[in-house]
């Protein structure tokens, strides 16, 4: 019996070590599985390094971008780091538009990476153990909340191991984070009644894309965006949503010209008279 | 020529009825009017409550959103605690047949009792006609008419968007407030919020 035990009790402790060293198993939940997964192998002192939550979801069913749009909830993580290290805020990948009925949200399907940066320390212990706690919504017709714990556990050498299995993952979502606008770009909104105007000068280089807009109640979602190609680029008419209280004070989103390729414009509104409230958010 | 007639008179009708539902509903302005039929087959026209405080809280049973609200008691709470105080409550929903949310009468009356609700009538909407005239998005989704049938709040039920009913105790009730502060005759502060929950589940 005492034999049987200590056996019993070896054969956990083995499972626990190999999970460890594994790192992450995905975390099943409704419809979606969560994994915790990192960029590089080994983690190096006072070197920043690439996390990210690995979402994988059934066919037709979908998690929602920052901004969910009409209706749904962003995935949220509460993490449990080491000493010292810190993690910023998740990262976006650029989003789907998904209709549902009349309505329109914005978010992911099949799978998506959200990165994370972890900044370390100069000083800490051998092994780097991570902990996170995450929740999220799942929808396909209906919603249902979801939540996992992932954990991964890393050693420490002198500079950050490669990671192959995990690489082309970070690569994919990084091409798909959206980027800065050129600098050779300029922008600009046009804020009447019923719409929003944004005026894109891409020097030629973009004439059409899709705006999803990182606040709510700005525009109406679900409306079509009316795109207008001009000889430096392209207008977009954006109907504003019912729900906006003007005056218009920032265009904040994202401007998609393919899942892959997009661009965070934050745009300031032409400051009305009397009105000097400066810089954009 | 008679059957391409109609049909033309027919698009230019919906296309009519969608544009004024597309200019829908703002707060600080005269909220539509309505008719809808409530689970006891009575039917309810906003115009007829002119002079209270009207409360229109969109629903779906199935949504976990909802479900946090009603599970926990909180709008069942809410509804008791406020119709005492004069407001009229209407439940609404607007699934449609088939999907998440859809009820038929008999099985809304069940509910109400299951959960112990006593909103003043829950409205059946499901072909969604009050459902796309408010442009309710969510559920839930929570509307506040004043005694002189302005809007005076849109949005959602509180501010912590998630399905946890632990969050509830913490959050602050957007509709409390609201009521609170329109009924002391003060401006309402946060008249326009983003709602949370399911989408609404409209007729295609």
């Amino acid at each position: 019996m005492a034999q049987r035990g200590r056996v019993a009790v070896g054969c956990v402790l083995l499972a626990i070590g190999l999970a460890s060293e594994a790192g992450a198993a995905p975390k099943q939940a409704p419809h979606s599985s969560v994994e915790l997964v990192s960029e590089n192998s080994s983690v190096a002192a006072d070197t920043d390094f690439n996390l990210g939550l690995l979402f994988r979801l059934d066919p037709h069913w979908h998690i929602y971008w920052v901004n969910p749009g009409d209706s749904g909830e962003p995935p949220r993580v509460s993490w449990q780091l080491p000493q010292g290290f810190t993690a910023d805020a998740l990262q976006w990948p650029t989003p789907k538009r998904l209709p549902t009925g009349p309505l329109m949200d914005f978010g992911y399907e099949q799978q998506v990476l959200l990165p994370v940066r972890v900044h370390v320390p100069a000083a800490f212990a051998q092994r780097v153990a991570i902990h996170a706690a995450v929740r999220w919504l799942v929808c396909g017709d209906i919603c249902l909340p979801a939540k996992a714990e992932v954990e991964l556990s890393l050693p420490v050498a002198a500079k950050p191991g490669d990671n192959p299995q995990t690489a082309p993952l970070f690569q994919q979502a990084r091409a798909s984070l959206p980027k800065p606008v050129p600098k050779a770009w300029r922008l600009s909104v046009a804020d009447s009644k019923a719409e929003i105007r944004l005026l894109v000068n891409s020097a030629g280089k973009l004439h059409s894309a899709v705006f999803f807009p990182l606040d709510a109640n700005v525009i109406e979602d679900s409306s079509p965006q009316r795109v207008q190609r001009t000889a430096l680029g392209f207008t977009v008419a954006l109907k504003k949503s019912d729900q906006f209280t003007g005056p218009l004070t920032v265009l904040r989103g994202v401007l998609a010209d393919s899942e892959s390729h997009s661009y965070a414009v934050s745009v300031a509104a032409p400051a009305s008279a009397g009105r000097g409230r400066g810089a954009s958010q | 020529m008679k059957r391409s007639c109609s049909t033309l008179l027919t698009f230019v009708f919906t296309w009519l009825c969608l544009s004024a539902a597309a200019f829908a509903v703002r707060v600080g302005e005269q909220a539509p009017d309505f008719n809808a039929v409530d689970s006891n087959g009575q039917s309810h026209a906003l115009s007829q409550y002119k002079g209270k405080f009207v409360v229109l809280e969109w629903h779906n049973n199935g949504c976990p959103y909802t479900r946090k609200h009603y599970v926990s008691g909180n709008m069942q709470n809410l509804q008791k605690e406020w119709i005492a105080k004069g407001v009229v409550w209407f439940t609404v929903i607007s699934s449609a047949p088939g999907a998440q949310g859809y009820v038929t009468a008999a099985e809304e009356n069940a509910y109400l009792k299951q959960m112990k609700a006593s909103p003043t009538a829950a409205l059946l909407d499901p072909q969604g006609t009050l459902g796309h005239l408010y442009n309710a998005k969510t559920t839930p989704e929570m509307f506040i008419i004043a005694p002189d049938g302005k809007l005076v709040y849109q949005g959602a039920i509180d501010d912590h968007p998630t399905t946890e009913a632990d969050d509830i105790p913490k959050s602050k009730n957007y509709v409390s407030v609201a009521l609170t502060e329109a009924m002391s005759g003060r401006p309402v502060d946060e008249p326009s919020t983003r709602s949370y929950g399911c989408s609404v589940k409209y007729a295609q």
